[in-house]
């Protein structure tokens, strides 16, 4: 059995008219970073906090580490998460937000401070531990809220646009520092973003989604050569594509003003001579 | 920037302010300065400048103040008030604080009724929720005890209001990130919410403590003995002995007065915070 499996997840809020969610499958190895992309609405973040247990789930089953977790409480589930907005407690200093879940898992002061310092080392928060939230930087916040996460030694991160609320020069330099943590860590991750260049340069699997409905689920590189649908075509890749009515006959690719190119040999052979709406 | 109009305008209004602060400010004086003297000089000074300027300091200066807290049961009933003062503030807080957490953040039938239903509680005359809660506490037998006189005072709507108001900003993610740190309903209300919202519990507090220190109605109803009494009771039976000296009367009320008179300037802020956030001022 896998690490984590979604069967047909559906999400349904209340008085809403249709599914957020509809027929989620997936399975998720253990120590994979995933990704899960999508316009906003898509439905990504609602399946993200189904698996923290702060939805619940309409119907489908989702299994951790083998064990079913629908009716699961969010803290019994073993996971950690980071938020878009860091969700720090404001009136604690950082090492006090790092350390508040293990002492509330009654894990003895000692070990505590020595997984404080760790977290705060490795996150180069030395010079920053008796601030509180409000004195911190954007990025320096994230850290805090990343150094939470990885104290608890959780089965599974979960990360929610962890980056959006930073500025770009910011975002990549984080972007890299999560990939180096998840390298030394290993923890299973799975990281909602809306950013593909996020999602491309730091998932081993990237599942994009459109109007709550999986489109594709990949290696980044598979879905960036062989995408299923125009929708995951056109949303994968900087810049993005064009698309162009045309139609061909034979080798002869025509635009609708009327000019003309040749086709390669192999194209034409997969075209297998349709008239078609053709990505360029 | 201000122009120079502007500026000449805001003199003025400053100017006409300070005079009619001084209208406020003459009886207090006068109490304060006529507090330190014997009562031959009181009438002496009576028609004069003299009445607003306290005697110089020397003997007999604290007489009034002396025999008031020698003679009297006057410090017992100032203790008594601050007592309950400091009851009221912290179940006042953990009552009104949970039903004001309830009804910003915990989604359950008919919320936004009750919240109308606790604001309409307001517009009852004060008398008539007194009448009510004498009846009551006379009926199971807590007259005259301080259980009987804290219990009907503790919820207050007003309070209720006002925390929720100030819980309906709290962001909700942190409470999603204590679930996850495996702190559970109540501990997040004690250890998150309270230290995340001190204004509003400063401005409680505030509130609390000058209904506690000036409510005379509710007490004069509930107590009988003379151990349990209150300042504002303590200072209505001083006063009306007639043995008391005009000079013990001003002593006295001015004891009474300056706690309200500090309170109001070290928490100002808070006094204003919660009358702007309400739009409505109790205490």
């Amino acid at each position: 059995m896998s690490f984590m499996e979604f069967k047909n997840i559906c999400k349904k809020y209340e008085n809403a008219e249709r599914n957020s969610v509809t027929d989620f499958n997936l399975t998720i190895e253990e120590k994979e970073f995933i990704a899960f992309v999508g316009p906003s609405g898509c439905g990504k973040s609602t399946t993200l906090r189904m698996v923290a247990g702060f939805e619940e789930i309409t119907s489908g089953d989702l299994y951790i580490d083998g064990k079913r977790v629908n009716d699961m409480a969010p803290r019994d589930r073993g996971i950690a998460m980071v938020f878009q907005n860091y969700a720090l407690y404001p009136h604690m200093t950082v090492e006090k937000n790092i350390g508040y879940g293990l002492r509330n898992m009654k894990v003895p002061e000692a070990e505590v401070q020595k997984k404080v310092d760790w977290a705060i080392r490795i996150l180069g928060l030395e010079e920053f531990r008796t601030r509180k939230p409000k004195n911190l930087s954007g990025g320096q916040r994230q850290r805090v809220a990343l150094g939470r996460a990885i104290v608890k030694n959780q089965k599974l991160f979960l990360m929610d646009e962890p980056l959006s609320n930073l500025d770009a020069k910011l975002r990549v330099s984080m972007r890299n520092e999560i990939s180096k943590l998840h390298r030394e860590l290993g923890t299973t991750t799975i990281y909602v973003t809306h950013d593909q260049v996020e999602a491309m340069t730091m998932a081993d699997r990237i599942v994009i989604m459109k109007d709550g409905v999986i489109q594709q689920a990949g290696a980044p590189m598979e879905l960036y050569e062989h995408p299923v649908n125009k929708f995951v075509a056109g949303f994968i890749g900087s810049p993005q594509m064009n698309f162009y009515p045309v139609t061909i006959h034979g080798k002869e690719l025509r635009f609708r003003d009327g000019s003309m190119i040749l086709l390669p040999d192999e194209v034409t052979a997969r075209l297998q001579g349709r008239n078609a709406e053709l990505i360029m | 920037m201000l122009t120079k109009k502007q500026k000449g305008i805001n003199w003025i209004l400053t100017v006409i302010l300070l005079v009619l602060s001084l209208f406020f400010l003459f009886p207090v004086v006068w109490m304060l300065a006529n507090s330190f003297k014997p009562d031959a000089a009181i009438t002496a000074d009576m028609n004069t400048v003299a009445a607003f300027i306290p005697p110089v300091p020397g003997g007999g200066f604290l007489d009034n103040y002396l025999s008031i807290l020698t003679n009297t049961n006057f410090l017992r009933y100032m203790a008594n008030t601050l007592f309950y003062a400091a009851v009221l503030i912290v179940c006042g807080i953990v009552v009104n604080g949970l039903a004001g957490y309830a009804l910003a953040k915990i989604h359950f039938p008919f919320r936004e009724r009750w919240v109308l239903l606790i604001l309409l509680l307001q517009i009852v005359p004060m008398e008539t929720i007194l009448t009510i809660h004498f009846l009551m506490i006379a009926k199971v037998g807590l007259l005259n005890t301080v259980v009987g006189y804290i219990l009907p005072m503790i919820v207050n709507p007003f309070n209720i209001f006002l925390f929720r108001q100030v819980f309906l900003n709290l962001p909700d993610d942190v409470y999603e990130a204590a679930q996850l740190d495996y702190c559970s309903p109540l501990k997040y209300f004690f250890t998150m919410v309270l230290p995340m919202s001190k204004t509003v519990v400063a401005t409680v507090s505030v509130f609390t403590f000058l209904n506690v220190w000036n409510d005379y109605l509710w007490p004069s109803l509930v107590f009988t003995s003379g151990n349990l009494l209150t300042a504002q009771i303590g200072l209505n039976s001083i006063t009306s002995n007639e043995n008391t000296t005009m000079g013990q009367t001003l002593a006295v009320i001015t004891m009474v007065t300056i706690p309200v008179i500090i309170i109001y300037s070290l928490f100002s802020k808070q006094i204003v915070e919660g009358v702007t956030s309400t739009g409505s001022k109790e205490g």
